[in-house]
Protein backbone atom coordinates (compact mmCIF):
# COMPACT_ATOMS: atom_id res chain seq x y z
CA UNK A 1 0.00 0.00 0.00
CA UNK A 2 2.73 2.47 0.93
CA UNK A 3 4.54 1.91 -2.35
CA UNK A 4 1.35 2.48 -4.28
CA UNK A 5 0.82 5.81 -2.52
CA UNK A 6 4.37 6.86 -3.18
CA UNK A 7 3.85 6.13 -6.84
CA UNK A 8 0.75 8.32 -7.22
CA UNK A 9 2.12 11.00 -9.48
CA UNK A 10 2.00 14.56 -8.20
CA UNK A 11 0.38 15.46 -11.52
CA UNK A 12 -2.55 13.14 -10.76
CA UNK A 13 -2.82 14.58 -7.27
CA UNK A 14 -2.90 18.09 -8.67
CA UNK A 15 -5.59 17.10 -11.20
CA UNK A 16 -7.75 15.44 -8.53
CA UNK A 17 -7.42 18.42 -6.21
CA UNK A 18 -8.14 20.83 -9.06
CA UNK A 19 -11.18 18.94 -10.33
CA UNK A 20 -12.71 18.60 -6.87
CA UNK A 21 -12.00 22.27 -6.23
CA UNK A 22 -13.71 23.23 -9.49
CA UNK A 23 -16.70 21.13 -8.47
CA UNK A 24 -17.05 23.48 -5.51
CA UNK A 25 -17.63 26.44 -7.79
CA UNK A 26 -21.05 25.36 -9.14
CA UNK A 27 -22.05 23.90 -5.76
CA UNK A 28 -21.05 27.09 -3.99
CA UNK A 29 -22.66 29.35 -6.56
CA UNK A 30 -25.86 27.35 -6.40
CA UNK A 31 -25.92 27.13 -2.61
CA UNK A 32 -24.76 30.58 -1.66
CA UNK A 33 -25.47 32.82 -4.60
CA UNK A 34 -28.13 31.53 -6.94
CA UNK A 35 -30.49 29.76 -4.56
CA UNK A 36 -30.74 32.44 -1.91
CA UNK A 37 -29.92 35.51 -4.01
CA UNK A 38 -32.46 34.70 -6.70
CA UNK A 39 -35.22 34.07 -4.18
CA UNK A 40 -34.57 36.44 -1.32
CA UNK A 41 -35.57 40.07 -1.63
CA UNK A 42 -33.85 41.94 1.15
CA UNK A 43 -36.30 43.52 3.57
CA UNK A 44 -39.36 42.25 1.65
CA UNK A 45 -40.80 39.33 3.59
CA UNK A 46 -43.88 38.81 1.41
CA UNK A 47 -42.11 38.64 -1.96
CA UNK A 48 -39.38 36.47 -0.48
CA UNK A 49 -41.90 34.06 1.00
CA UNK A 50 -43.79 33.81 -2.27
CA UNK A 51 -40.58 33.26 -4.24
CA UNK A 52 -39.40 30.51 -1.95
CA UNK A 53 -42.69 28.67 -1.88
CA UNK A 54 -42.97 28.94 -5.67
CA UNK A 55 -39.54 27.30 -6.06
CA UNK A 56 -39.41 25.13 -3.00
CA UNK A 57 -37.41 22.41 -4.76
CA UNK A 58 -34.77 24.93 -5.85
CA UNK A 59 -34.52 26.13 -2.29
CA UNK A 60 -34.18 22.58 -0.96
CA UNK A 61 -31.52 21.84 -3.57
CA UNK A 62 -29.57 24.86 -2.35
CA UNK A 63 -29.58 23.34 1.14
CA UNK A 64 -28.34 20.03 -0.24
CA UNK A 65 -25.62 21.63 -2.34
CA UNK A 66 -24.43 23.69 0.62
CA UNK A 67 -24.07 20.47 2.63
CA UNK A 68 -22.44 18.59 -0.26
CA UNK A 69 -19.98 21.39 -0.96
CA UNK A 70 -18.58 20.96 2.53
CA UNK A 71 -17.96 17.26 2.02
CA UNK A 72 -16.30 17.90 -1.32
CA UNK A 73 -14.26 20.58 0.46
CA UNK A 74 -12.81 17.93 2.77
CA UNK A 75 -11.64 16.01 -0.31
CA UNK A 76 -10.09 19.14 -1.85
CA UNK A 77 -8.15 19.97 1.28
CA UNK A 78 -6.85 16.45 1.80
CA UNK A 79 -5.74 16.23 -1.84
CA UNK A 80 -3.99 19.61 -1.52
CA UNK A 81 -2.41 18.45 1.73
CA UNK A 82 -0.85 15.47 -0.02
CA UNK A 83 0.42 17.71 -2.80
CA UNK A 84 1.83 20.48 -0.62
CA UNK A 85 2.97 18.56 2.46
CA UNK A 86 6.55 18.32 1.14
CA UNK A 87 6.83 22.13 1.14
CA UNK A 88 6.08 22.58 4.81
CA UNK A 89 4.24 19.98 6.81
CA UNK A 90 3.12 22.32 9.61
CA UNK A 91 1.64 24.87 7.23
CA UNK A 92 -0.13 22.07 5.36
CA UNK A 93 -1.67 20.82 8.62
CA UNK A 94 -2.73 24.37 9.51
CA UNK A 95 -4.51 24.59 6.17
CA UNK A 96 -6.44 21.37 6.87
CA UNK A 97 -7.34 22.49 10.40
CA UNK A 98 -8.76 25.83 9.19
CA UNK A 99 -10.94 24.12 6.60
CA UNK A 100 -12.20 21.49 9.00
CA UNK A 101 -13.09 24.07 11.64
CA UNK A 102 -15.31 25.97 9.22
CA UNK A 103 -17.25 22.92 8.06
CA UNK A 104 -19.55 22.31 11.05
CA UNK A 105 -20.29 26.05 11.18
CA UNK A 106 -21.33 26.14 7.55
CA UNK A 107 -23.39 22.98 7.77
CA UNK A 108 -25.21 23.90 10.94
CA UNK A 109 -26.04 27.28 9.42
CA UNK A 110 -28.28 25.46 6.94
CA UNK A 111 -30.70 24.91 9.81
CA UNK A 112 -31.78 28.53 9.38
CA UNK A 113 -32.96 27.64 5.87
CA UNK A 114 -34.82 24.65 7.29
CA UNK A 115 -36.48 27.03 9.77
CA UNK A 116 -37.56 29.41 7.00
CA UNK A 117 -39.04 26.53 5.01
CA UNK A 118 -40.91 25.23 8.02
CA UNK A 119 -42.30 28.68 8.85
CA UNK A 120 -43.58 29.06 5.29
CA UNK A 121 -44.79 25.46 5.03
CA UNK A 122 -48.34 26.27 6.10
CA UNK A 123 -48.14 23.65 8.86
CA UNK A 124 -51.30 23.61 10.98
CA UNK A 125 -49.58 24.24 14.26
CA UNK A 126 -48.17 27.54 12.97
CA UNK A 127 -51.54 29.03 11.97
CA UNK A 128 -51.66 30.61 15.40
CA UNK A 129 -49.45 33.26 13.81
CA UNK A 130 -50.65 35.47 10.98
CA UNK A 131 -49.18 34.88 7.52
CA UNK A 132 -47.35 38.20 7.76
CA UNK A 133 -45.78 37.22 11.08
CA UNK A 134 -44.63 33.87 9.69
CA UNK A 135 -43.16 35.56 6.63
CA UNK A 136 -41.34 38.07 8.82
CA UNK A 137 -39.92 35.30 10.99
CA UNK A 138 -38.85 33.43 7.85
CA UNK A 139 -36.96 36.50 6.62
CA UNK A 140 -35.32 36.80 10.05
CA UNK A 141 -33.98 33.25 9.72
CA UNK A 142 -32.86 33.91 6.14
CA UNK A 143 -30.91 36.93 7.38
CA UNK A 144 -29.38 34.79 10.12
CA UNK A 145 -28.27 32.40 7.39
CA UNK A 146 -26.25 35.22 5.88
CA UNK A 147 -24.58 35.93 9.21
CA UNK A 148 -23.91 32.23 9.78
CA UNK A 149 -22.09 32.09 6.46
CA UNK A 150 -20.23 35.27 7.39
CA UNK A 151 -18.91 33.50 10.48
CA UNK A 152 -17.98 30.49 8.36
CA UNK A 153 -16.39 32.95 5.89
CA UNK A 154 -13.68 33.62 8.47
CA UNK A 155 -12.44 30.08 7.89
CA UNK A 156 -13.04 30.10 4.14
CA UNK A 157 -10.59 32.99 4.23
CA UNK A 158 -8.13 31.72 6.83
CA UNK A 159 -7.24 28.45 5.07
CA UNK A 160 -6.21 30.37 1.96
CA UNK A 161 -3.30 31.91 3.85
CA UNK A 162 -1.36 28.69 4.49
CA UNK A 163 -2.45 27.48 1.04
CA UNK A 164 -1.14 30.64 -0.63
CA UNK A 165 2.06 30.49 1.41
CA UNK A 166 2.66 26.87 0.40
CA UNK A 167 1.99 27.62 -3.27
CA UNK A 168 4.32 30.63 -3.11
CA UNK A 169 7.14 28.67 -1.49
CA UNK A 170 6.62 25.46 -3.44
CA UNK A 171 8.68 26.13 -6.53
CA UNK A 172 6.37 23.84 -8.47
CA UNK A 173 3.50 26.30 -8.83
CA UNK A 174 3.69 29.95 -10.00
CA UNK A 175 4.37 32.37 -7.17
CA UNK A 176 1.73 34.79 -8.35
CA UNK A 177 -0.95 32.17 -7.60
CA UNK A 178 0.25 32.10 -4.02
CA UNK A 179 -0.02 35.87 -3.78
CA UNK A 180 -3.54 35.83 -5.23
CA UNK A 181 -4.65 33.17 -2.76
CA UNK A 182 -3.30 35.17 0.18
CA UNK A 183 -5.22 38.18 -1.12
CA UNK A 184 -8.26 35.89 -1.21
CA UNK A 185 -7.72 35.20 2.48
CA UNK A 186 -7.84 38.88 3.36
CA UNK A 187 -10.81 39.45 1.06
CA UNK A 188 -12.95 37.02 3.02
CA UNK A 189 -11.66 38.22 6.39
CA UNK A 190 -12.31 41.89 5.65
CA UNK A 191 -15.78 41.08 4.35
CA UNK A 192 -16.66 39.01 7.40
CA UNK A 193 -15.50 41.49 9.98
CA UNK A 194 -16.83 44.41 7.94
CA UNK A 195 -20.27 42.86 8.01
CA UNK A 196 -20.13 42.30 11.75
CA UNK A 197 -19.03 45.87 12.45
CA UNK A 198 -20.96 47.94 9.94
CA UNK A 199 -24.64 47.31 9.24
CA UNK A 200 -24.40 48.89 5.77
CA UNK A 201 -21.24 47.09 4.73
CA UNK A 202 -21.44 46.15 1.08
CA UNK A 203 -17.90 46.20 -0.26
CA UNK A 204 -17.94 42.49 -1.14
CA UNK A 205 -14.20 42.34 -1.67
CA UNK A 206 -14.37 38.55 -1.93
CA UNK A 207 -16.23 38.96 -5.20
CA UNK A 208 -12.93 40.21 -6.68
CA UNK A 209 -10.31 38.40 -4.63
CA UNK A 210 -12.37 35.20 -4.90
CA UNK A 211 -11.23 34.79 -8.53
CA UNK A 212 -8.01 33.31 -7.21
CA UNK A 213 -10.14 30.31 -6.21
CA UNK A 214 -11.16 29.82 -9.82
CA UNK A 215 -7.73 30.50 -11.34
CA UNK A 216 -5.86 28.22 -8.93
CA UNK A 217 -7.93 25.05 -9.53
CA UNK A 218 -7.93 25.77 -13.29
CA UNK A 219 -4.14 25.95 -13.16
CA UNK A 220 -4.02 22.65 -11.28
CA UNK A 221 -6.22 20.95 -13.87
CA UNK A 222 -4.74 22.47 -17.03
CA UNK A 223 -1.08 23.00 -16.19
CA UNK A 224 -0.70 20.73 -13.18
CA UNK A 225 2.55 21.06 -11.26
CA UNK A 226 6.23 21.03 -12.10
CA UNK A 227 6.63 17.32 -11.41
CA UNK A 228 10.40 17.26 -11.13
CA UNK A 229 10.44 20.02 -8.55
CA UNK A 230 7.59 18.46 -6.53
CA UNK A 231 9.29 15.07 -6.44
CA UNK A 232 12.60 16.60 -5.43
CA UNK A 233 10.93 18.31 -2.48
CA UNK A 234 9.01 15.16 -1.56
CA UNK A 235 12.27 13.19 -1.47
CA UNK A 236 13.95 15.84 0.68
CA UNK A 237 11.03 15.93 3.07
CA UNK A 238 11.09 12.14 3.27
CA UNK B 1 7.55 3.48 25.96
CA UNK B 2 7.56 1.91 22.51
CA UNK B 3 7.92 -1.54 23.98
CA UNK B 4 4.97 -0.97 26.25
CA UNK B 5 2.80 0.10 23.31
CA UNK B 6 3.97 -2.86 21.30
CA UNK B 7 2.83 -5.08 24.10
CA UNK B 8 -0.72 -3.72 24.30
CA UNK B 9 -2.72 -6.47 22.74
CA UNK B 10 -4.96 -5.49 19.81
CA UNK B 11 -7.61 -7.53 21.57
CA UNK B 12 -7.75 -4.87 24.26
CA UNK B 13 -8.28 -2.10 21.68
CA UNK B 14 -11.00 -4.19 20.04
CA UNK B 15 -12.78 -4.97 23.31
CA UNK B 16 -12.65 -1.39 24.60
CA UNK B 17 -13.80 0.01 21.25
CA UNK B 18 -16.57 -2.59 21.09
CA UNK B 19 -17.69 -1.94 24.65
CA UNK B 20 -17.80 1.85 24.21
CA UNK B 21 -19.51 1.51 20.85
CA UNK B 22 -22.08 -0.74 22.47
CA UNK B 23 -22.80 2.02 25.02
CA UNK B 24 -23.85 4.32 22.19
CA UNK B 25 -26.69 1.97 21.21
CA UNK B 26 -28.81 2.29 24.40
CA UNK B 27 -28.02 6.02 24.57
CA UNK B 28 -29.37 6.45 21.04
CA UNK B 29 -32.38 4.23 21.62
CA UNK B 30 -33.22 6.03 24.85
CA UNK B 31 -33.26 9.47 23.25
CA UNK B 32 -35.36 8.10 20.36
CA UNK B 33 -37.76 6.67 22.91
CA UNK B 34 -37.98 9.97 24.77
CA UNK B 35 -38.69 11.92 21.57
CA UNK B 36 -41.32 9.48 20.44
CA UNK B 37 -43.04 9.58 23.83
CA UNK B 38 -42.95 13.32 24.36
CA UNK B 39 -43.24 14.82 20.92
CA UNK B 40 -46.52 14.65 19.03
CA UNK B 41 -45.64 15.67 15.47
CA UNK B 42 -47.68 18.62 14.30
CA UNK B 43 -49.49 18.98 17.62
CA UNK B 44 -47.94 21.87 19.52
CA UNK B 45 -50.24 21.83 22.52
CA UNK B 46 -49.99 18.12 23.30
CA UNK B 47 -46.22 18.23 22.81
CA UNK B 48 -45.87 21.20 25.13
CA UNK B 49 -48.03 19.61 27.82
CA UNK B 50 -46.26 16.23 27.71
CA UNK B 51 -42.82 17.79 27.79
CA UNK B 52 -43.62 20.04 30.72
CA UNK B 53 -45.27 17.16 32.59
CA UNK B 54 -42.13 15.03 32.18
CA UNK B 55 -39.43 17.65 31.99
CA UNK B 56 -36.84 15.50 33.74
CA UNK B 57 -37.38 12.67 31.23
CA UNK B 58 -36.93 15.21 28.42
CA UNK B 59 -33.70 16.47 30.00
CA UNK B 60 -32.44 12.91 30.46
CA UNK B 61 -33.07 12.31 26.77
CA UNK B 62 -31.03 15.42 26.00
CA UNK B 63 -28.18 14.27 28.20
CA UNK B 64 -28.02 10.84 26.62
CA UNK B 65 -28.00 12.49 23.21
CA UNK B 66 -25.13 14.73 24.33
CA UNK B 67 -23.19 11.80 25.74
CA UNK B 68 -23.37 9.59 22.65
CA UNK B 69 -21.09 11.76 20.45
CA UNK B 70 -18.62 12.11 23.31
CA UNK B 71 -18.42 8.34 23.69
CA UNK B 72 -18.02 8.02 19.91
CA UNK B 73 -14.85 10.16 20.08
CA UNK B 74 -13.24 7.46 22.20
CA UNK B 75 -14.63 4.68 20.01
CA UNK B 76 -13.00 6.18 16.94
CA UNK B 77 -9.70 6.77 18.73
CA UNK B 78 -9.48 3.13 19.79
CA UNK B 79 -10.49 2.00 16.30
CA UNK B 80 -7.75 4.29 14.95
CA UNK B 81 -5.19 2.46 17.11
CA UNK B 82 -6.53 -0.84 15.89
CA UNK B 83 -6.76 -0.02 12.17
CA UNK B 84 -3.85 2.39 11.63
CA UNK B 85 -1.54 -0.45 10.50
CA UNK B 86 -3.87 -1.16 7.57
CA UNK B 87 -3.73 2.32 6.04
CA UNK B 88 -2.82 5.37 8.02
CA UNK B 89 -4.45 7.93 5.69
CA UNK B 90 -7.77 6.10 5.69
CA UNK B 91 -7.61 5.77 9.46
CA UNK B 92 -7.14 9.54 9.72
CA UNK B 93 -10.05 10.18 7.37
CA UNK B 94 -12.23 8.04 9.63
CA UNK B 95 -11.27 10.14 12.67
CA UNK B 96 -11.82 13.42 10.81
CA UNK B 97 -15.30 12.46 9.59
CA UNK B 98 -16.41 11.39 13.02
CA UNK B 99 -15.04 14.49 14.75
CA UNK B 100 -16.85 16.79 12.30
CA UNK B 101 -20.17 15.32 13.35
CA UNK B 102 -19.60 16.04 17.04
CA UNK B 103 -19.92 19.87 17.12
CA UNK B 104 -22.95 19.70 14.82
CA UNK B 105 -24.74 17.16 16.99
CA UNK B 106 -23.92 19.00 20.20
CA UNK B 107 -24.75 22.53 19.05
CA UNK B 108 -27.98 21.31 17.55
CA UNK B 109 -29.10 20.57 21.13
CA UNK B 110 -29.43 24.32 21.55
CA UNK B 111 -32.76 24.01 19.72
CA UNK B 112 -34.09 21.76 22.46
CA UNK B 113 -33.03 24.28 25.08
CA UNK B 114 -34.87 26.95 23.09
CA UNK B 115 -38.01 24.80 23.20
CA UNK B 116 -37.64 24.30 26.96
CA UNK B 117 -37.14 28.03 27.54
CA UNK B 118 -40.18 28.90 25.44
CA UNK B 119 -42.29 26.50 27.49
CA UNK B 120 -40.76 27.51 30.81
CA UNK B 121 -43.43 30.11 31.56
CA UNK B 122 -40.78 32.76 32.16
CA UNK B 123 -42.26 36.19 32.78
CA UNK B 124 -40.49 37.93 29.92
CA UNK B 125 -42.16 35.59 27.43
CA UNK B 126 -45.72 36.31 28.56
CA UNK B 127 -46.01 38.97 25.86
CA UNK B 128 -46.73 36.00 23.57
CA UNK B 129 -49.84 33.89 23.96
CA UNK B 130 -49.42 30.35 25.27
CA UNK B 131 -50.39 28.97 21.85
CA UNK B 132 -47.73 31.05 20.13
CA UNK B 133 -45.05 29.91 22.56
CA UNK B 134 -46.08 26.29 22.06
CA UNK B 135 -45.95 26.65 18.28
CA UNK B 136 -42.47 28.21 18.47
CA UNK B 137 -41.33 25.39 20.76
CA UNK B 138 -42.48 22.81 18.20
CA UNK B 139 -40.63 24.75 15.49
CA UNK B 140 -37.39 24.51 17.47
CA UNK B 141 -37.96 20.81 18.12
CA UNK B 142 -38.27 20.38 14.35
CA UNK B 143 -34.98 22.26 13.91
CA UNK B 144 -33.36 19.99 16.48
CA UNK B 145 -34.49 17.03 14.46
CA UNK B 146 -32.98 18.41 11.27
CA UNK B 147 -29.77 19.30 13.09
CA UNK B 148 -29.53 15.62 13.92
CA UNK B 149 -30.08 14.84 10.24
CA UNK B 150 -27.06 17.02 9.35
CA UNK B 151 -24.94 15.29 12.00
CA UNK B 152 -26.00 11.93 10.55
CA UNK B 153 -24.18 12.82 7.33
CA UNK B 154 -21.00 12.35 9.34
CA UNK B 155 -22.31 9.44 11.39
CA UNK B 156 -22.61 7.84 7.95
CA UNK B 157 -19.41 9.13 6.32
CA UNK B 158 -16.97 7.82 8.93
CA UNK B 159 -18.28 4.30 8.32
CA UNK B 160 -16.85 4.32 4.79
CA UNK B 161 -13.17 4.49 5.76
CA UNK B 162 -13.98 2.21 8.70
CA UNK B 163 -15.57 -0.36 6.38
CA UNK B 164 -12.72 -0.03 3.90
CA UNK B 165 -10.14 -0.63 6.63
CA UNK B 166 -12.05 -3.60 8.04
CA UNK B 167 -12.35 -5.03 4.52
CA UNK B 168 -8.63 -4.64 3.79
CA UNK B 169 -7.41 -5.57 7.25
CA UNK B 170 -7.19 -9.33 7.02
CA UNK B 171 -7.95 -9.49 10.74
CA UNK B 172 -11.70 -8.94 10.38
CA UNK B 173 -14.14 -10.81 8.14
CA UNK B 174 -14.46 -8.93 4.84
CA UNK B 175 -18.25 -9.05 4.93
CA UNK B 176 -18.27 -6.75 7.97
CA UNK B 177 -16.37 -4.19 5.94
CA UNK B 178 -18.90 -4.41 3.13
CA UNK B 179 -21.81 -4.04 5.54
CA UNK B 180 -20.22 -0.98 7.14
CA UNK B 181 -19.73 0.67 3.76
CA UNK B 182 -23.37 -0.06 2.95
CA UNK B 183 -24.25 1.55 6.29
CA UNK B 184 -22.42 4.66 5.19
CA UNK B 185 -24.60 5.03 2.11
CA UNK B 186 -27.72 4.08 4.05
CA UNK B 187 -27.25 7.01 6.41
CA UNK B 188 -26.10 9.42 3.69
CA UNK B 189 -29.05 8.72 1.40
CA UNK B 190 -31.39 8.97 4.35
CA UNK B 191 -30.07 12.40 5.38
CA UNK B 192 -30.04 13.96 1.93
CA UNK B 193 -33.48 12.54 1.10
CA UNK B 194 -34.93 14.20 4.20
CA UNK B 195 -33.68 17.59 3.04
CA UNK B 196 -35.36 17.00 -0.31
CA UNK B 197 -38.54 16.10 1.57
CA UNK B 198 -38.48 12.36 0.86
CA UNK B 199 -38.59 9.70 3.53
CA UNK B 200 -36.64 6.66 2.35
CA UNK B 201 -35.74 5.08 5.70
CA UNK B 202 -32.46 3.65 4.47
CA UNK B 203 -30.99 4.36 7.89
CA UNK B 204 -32.06 0.91 9.01
CA UNK B 205 -29.39 -0.68 6.81
CA UNK B 206 -26.95 1.53 8.65
CA UNK B 207 -27.82 0.15 12.01
CA UNK B 208 -27.39 -3.47 10.85
CA UNK B 209 -23.73 -3.15 9.83
CA UNK B 210 -22.88 -1.22 12.97
CA UNK B 211 -24.53 -3.68 15.36
CA UNK B 212 -22.86 -6.70 13.75
CA UNK B 213 -19.49 -4.96 13.87
CA UNK B 214 -19.92 -4.12 17.56
CA UNK B 215 -20.86 -7.70 18.38
CA UNK B 216 -17.87 -9.02 16.44
CA UNK B 217 -15.50 -6.67 18.30
CA UNK B 218 -16.88 -7.83 21.64
CA UNK B 219 -17.25 -11.54 21.01
CA UNK B 220 -14.53 -12.43 18.52
CA UNK B 221 -12.20 -9.44 18.77
CA UNK B 222 -9.52 -9.53 16.08
CA UNK B 223 -7.21 -12.12 14.54
CA UNK B 224 -4.18 -11.24 16.68
CA UNK B 225 -1.60 -13.00 14.49
CA UNK B 226 -2.73 -11.15 11.39
CA UNK B 227 -2.83 -7.84 13.27
CA UNK B 228 0.75 -8.25 14.52
CA UNK B 229 1.92 -9.10 11.02
CA UNK B 230 0.27 -5.94 9.64
CA UNK B 231 1.61 -3.79 12.46
CA UNK B 232 5.17 -4.99 11.85
CA UNK B 233 4.91 -4.37 8.11
CA UNK B 234 3.58 -0.83 8.49
CA UNK B 235 6.02 0.13 11.24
Amino acid sequence: MTTRTAETSPRTRARVAGLLYLLLVPLGIFAILYGPVALIVSGDAITTANNIMASELLFRLSIVSALLSQIVGIGVTLALYQLLKPVNRNMASLMVIFVLTGIPITMLTELTHVAALQLLSGADYLTIFTTEQLQALALLFLDLHGYGLTIAGIFWGLWLFPLGYLVFKSGFLPRILGVLLILGCFGYLIDSFGLFLFPDYNLNIALYTGWSEVIFPLWLVIKGVNVEQQEKLALEAG
Amino acid sequence: MTTRIAETSPLIYARVAGFLYLLVVPLGIFSLYVSSRLIAPGDARTTANTIMASESLFRLGMVSDLLAPLVLIFVVLFLYKLLKPVNKNMAWLMVIFLLLGVPIALLSKLNQFAALLLLSGADYLTVFTTEQLQALALLFLHLHDRGGTIAFIFWGLWLFPLGYLVFKSGFFPRILGVLLMISCFGYLINSFAIFLDYNVNTGLFGALGEVLFILWLLIKGVDVEQWKKQALESA
